[in-house]
């Protein structure tokens, strides 16, 4: 059973150099459960994301959290939403000239009154749960893709956020380690209680950890609900992207023959 | 988030918190807890979590910061009365093999 919504998405669109990118997107996030944004490369999901954690600004529609509208949060409130939450972008988005151990630290040092300390056994605590435990003094450069993506999901855990929202955080992982990640996302949920968006197209892993699955496709939702849903649904999109069915004609044909041959001129 | 000291003999004191141990709380909650460890002749410090309601990574931090500071003194921590939740956070944390053995 789904609990409150914390998110609230309504009507939003958004554009990216003129082109409709998200169109008219609405759903609920519920609190203390896991919510898997899925769809195909380049349907809008990150761009959504950019939203929800308030990087990106609401030009037509609305994201409302706790139901304030986060387009109308001041600097002041901005920053008191950005200290509940946690954030993993694809790029893991470490400092280069601080070790894995003080990447993971940062966040705690600008928003907490924590001593040195303890903030570095915390910090020990997050890269473990991530299987780094061993690479705190390593340097971001002396760690592959992978660890990178690992130590940019510790940082994202640094602060015990209320909300987690990770971007393709199986991406680029051997399938043990990705498992192990999906396990850590549904004990935190579990333990600490966490709000979590997972933006994926990792169907096996969507799957395992949520509670609710929102699938959009060219920027649009096109199914929502608990994962059995989803499987049932019968929107051809929804069954052609789970059952990993290729376009025979690609949506962008047109545009692909327009530039070929040179017709628009 | 509340600490009474209680129950005290010098060698064994009994420290009850009651409230929220988080990354709020933590920073003053630390300076009495390791001031409390740090104490000559201390063999035992007992820390009773009845009426701890909620706890993050940030107070499991401080308990290791306690434990090392007892063990490096040949002394010891017993956590007391941790409810689940807390139970669950340390297990998180994977250090239910060092704090499993404090449960009292």
């Amino acid at each position: 059973m789904l609990t409150p919504s914390i998110i609230e998405i309504r009507g939003l669109d958004s554009y990216y150099r003129g082109r409709r990118v998200l169109d008219g997107i609405r759903f609920e996030i519920p609190g203390n459960q896991v919510t898997v944004i899925m769809g195909v490369s380049g349907c809008g999901k990150t761009t959504l994301l950019r939203h929800l954690v308030g990087l990106k600004p609401t030009e037509r529609g609305r994201v409302f959290v706790d139901g304030e509208d986060l387009g109308g949060f001041g600097e002041q409130k901005l920053q008191a939403y950005r200290s509940r939450i946690g954030v993993l972008f694809q790029s893991g988005a470490l400092f280069n000239s601080l070790t894995v151990a003080e990447n993971i630290g940062v966040p705690l040092k600008v928003h907490t009154r924590l001593p040195e300390e303890t903030i570095r056994i915390m910090a020990l605590i997050k890269l473990n749960m991530v299987g780094l435990a061993k690479f705190g003094d390593f340097m971001p450069s002396q760690l592959s893709g992978g660890m990178r993506k690992r130590a940019g999901l510790a940082r994202a855990l640094a602060m015990d956020p209320e909300i987690l929202f990770v971007d393709e955080p199986s991406s680029g992982l051997d399938p043990i380690t990705a498992a192990g990640l999906d396990r850590l996302i549904v004990e935190l949920r579990e333990t600490l209680g966490m709000t979590i968006v997972v933006v994926t197209h990792e169907l096996e892993s969507a799957f395992h950890i949520a509670d609710q699955i929102v699938v959009i496709d060219e920027g649009r939702v096109i199914a929502a609900g608990a994962p059995e849903e989803i499987r049932a649904a019968d929107d051809p999109r929804v069954r052609q992207f789970l059952s990993r069915e290729t376009d025979l004609r690609p949506p962008d044909l047109d545009d692909y023959l327009s530039i070929i041959l040179a017709r628009n001129r | 988030m509340k600490l009474r000291v209680h129950k005290t003999t010098p060698a064994r004191p009994v420290v009850e918190l009651d409230g929220i141990l988080n990354r709020d709380t933590v920073p003053e909650v630390r300076r009495a807890l390791l001031r409390l460890a740090g104490r000559r002749g201390l063999k035992e410090l007992e820390i009773d979590l009845t009426n701890v309601r909620a706890m993050d990574t940030a107070g499991v931090a401080v308990l290791v910061e306690v434990y090392r500071l007892l063990e490096h003194r040949d002394g010891i921590l017993r956590l007391t009365h941790a409810d689940e939740n807390i139970r669950r956070i340390i297990r998180l944390a994977c250090l239910d093999e060092v704090f499993g053995k404090t449960f009292g």
